[in-house]
């Protein structure tokens, strides 16, 4: 099987930056709006990638499905287009195949996640500068 | 319940609370959110919202579908707006059937929600006011086939909608039984029994929501609406 995401997904930016500059436009006084939402993503976040892995580890395909698709809402409101992109992918496949989602696959999007709060805390950065 | 009388404010259904922090800052209104069906139902607010945000996909694999046809129900004339991560959803047909008026995607785009929002409020709102009819104390919306007075509502029949809106239209003069018939089951020929059955059901309700307005038979011409004002107390001592 595929053990890792498509090349196409893999070209998407981590972060959509146009969004996040809407969504900073909604910011009072000092307090930054992306900063708020991305401290619920980032809180929320690691539990549900814990889950994902081991759902996935027992092959639960419902499970798998539901949580990939919490994260890719999450994951595509805060900007996150590739994490967003990799969720989808990891849904499709537990809905429509009976194939197993690989620990690689969990690694890499866990990556992705990392590679977001990264991103988003010099985005936070910058933006505040 | 929650009491949010007097408070403008809308309504979400999701259990990720970034989505209700981008409407509640995009709308500048207060979201009040429930994360999954069950802790709606268990505190619904007593005042109507402006507008229902439900997210078809909820936690434990709930469906924020299942809830459309009730929230239509309480609030006809709140706008909801379902939302989706899935720009195919299949679910989406299912939605307007229930009885959505407008659907996001996510990521959710603040200028899309105060778009979508004002669209929904706008045209639900002239709905609401040409659906309206009035006698007296007693309102009823023929769209929602709710009538509401000042000691509650409750849902008519079609039929029976159909006969007390004739019966407003007429602001009190008689109105023929064959006209209500008519205009209540159209070239449907209905018996006596039939019709007085359904006014006795229509009396009740009325008797329900308000006790200034009442249908009377005037004998030998057909039915009116007695419809009681209040005298003021200047009227009242000439």
């Amino acid at each position: 099987m595929n053990e890792s995401f498509d090349t196409p997904a893999a070209k998407l930016p981590v972060l959509d930056l146009q969004h996040l500059n809407n969504l900073e436009l909604l910011s009072d006084g000092d307090e930054s709006f992306v900063g708020e939402l991305s401290a619920l993503f980032r809180q929320s976040t690691p539990a549900y990638l814990e889950q994902l892995r081991s759902a996935a580890e027992k092959n639960d395909r419902e499970v798998v499905r539901s949580v990939a698709h919490r994260l890719k809402g999450s994951a595509a409101n805060i900007g996150a287009r590739r994490m967003a992109e990799y969720c989808s992918t990891i849904e499709l496949k537990a809905k429509t195949t009976s194939l197993k989602i690989s620990a690689d696959c969990c690694t890499q999007l866990e990556q992705e996640f990392e590679a977001c709060e990264q991103q988003l805390i010099s985005w936070l950065l910058h933006a505040r500068n | 319940m929650q009491n949010l009388a007097g408070n403008q404010y809308v309504i979400t259904l999701d259990d990720d609370p970034m989505v209700s922090k981008i409407i509640e800052k995009s709308l500048s209104l207060r979201s009040v959110t429930f994360p999954t069906i069950t802790d709606f139902t268990q505190r619904i607010p007593n005042s109507e919202p402006l507008a229902v945000f439900v997210d078809i996909h909820l936690a434990n694999d709930q469906s924020g579908l299942d809830i459309v046809p009730q929230l239509r129900a309480r609030w006809p004339y709140s706008p909801i707006i379902v939302i989706t991560a899935d720009p195919a959803d299949d679910w989406l047909v299912d939605a307007f059937r229930k009885g959505a008026d407008d659907f996001l995607l996510k990521p959710i785009k603040p200028r899309e929600v105060q778009a979508r929002f004002q669209t929904r409020l706008t045209h639900l709102q002239d709905r609401a006011a040409k659906s309206a009819l009035t006698a007296g104390d007693v309102s009823l919306d023929t769209a929602h086939r709710v009538v509401t007075g000042p000691n509650g509502r409750q849902f008519l029949a079609p039929v029976e909608t159909l006969l007390l809106a004739q019966l407003i239209k007429a602001k009190g003069t008689v109105v023929p039984k064959e006209t209500l018939k008519r205009e209540a089951w159209g070239p449907v020929r209905v018996s006596d029994n039939a019709f007085y059955r359904k006014l006795f059901e229509l009396r009740r309700a009325l008797e329900g929501v308000s006790v200034n307005v009442k249908i009377q038979s005037v004998y030998g011409a057909g039915l009116s609406l007695d419809i009681q004002t209040n005298v003021t107390p200047m009227l009242s001592a000439l």
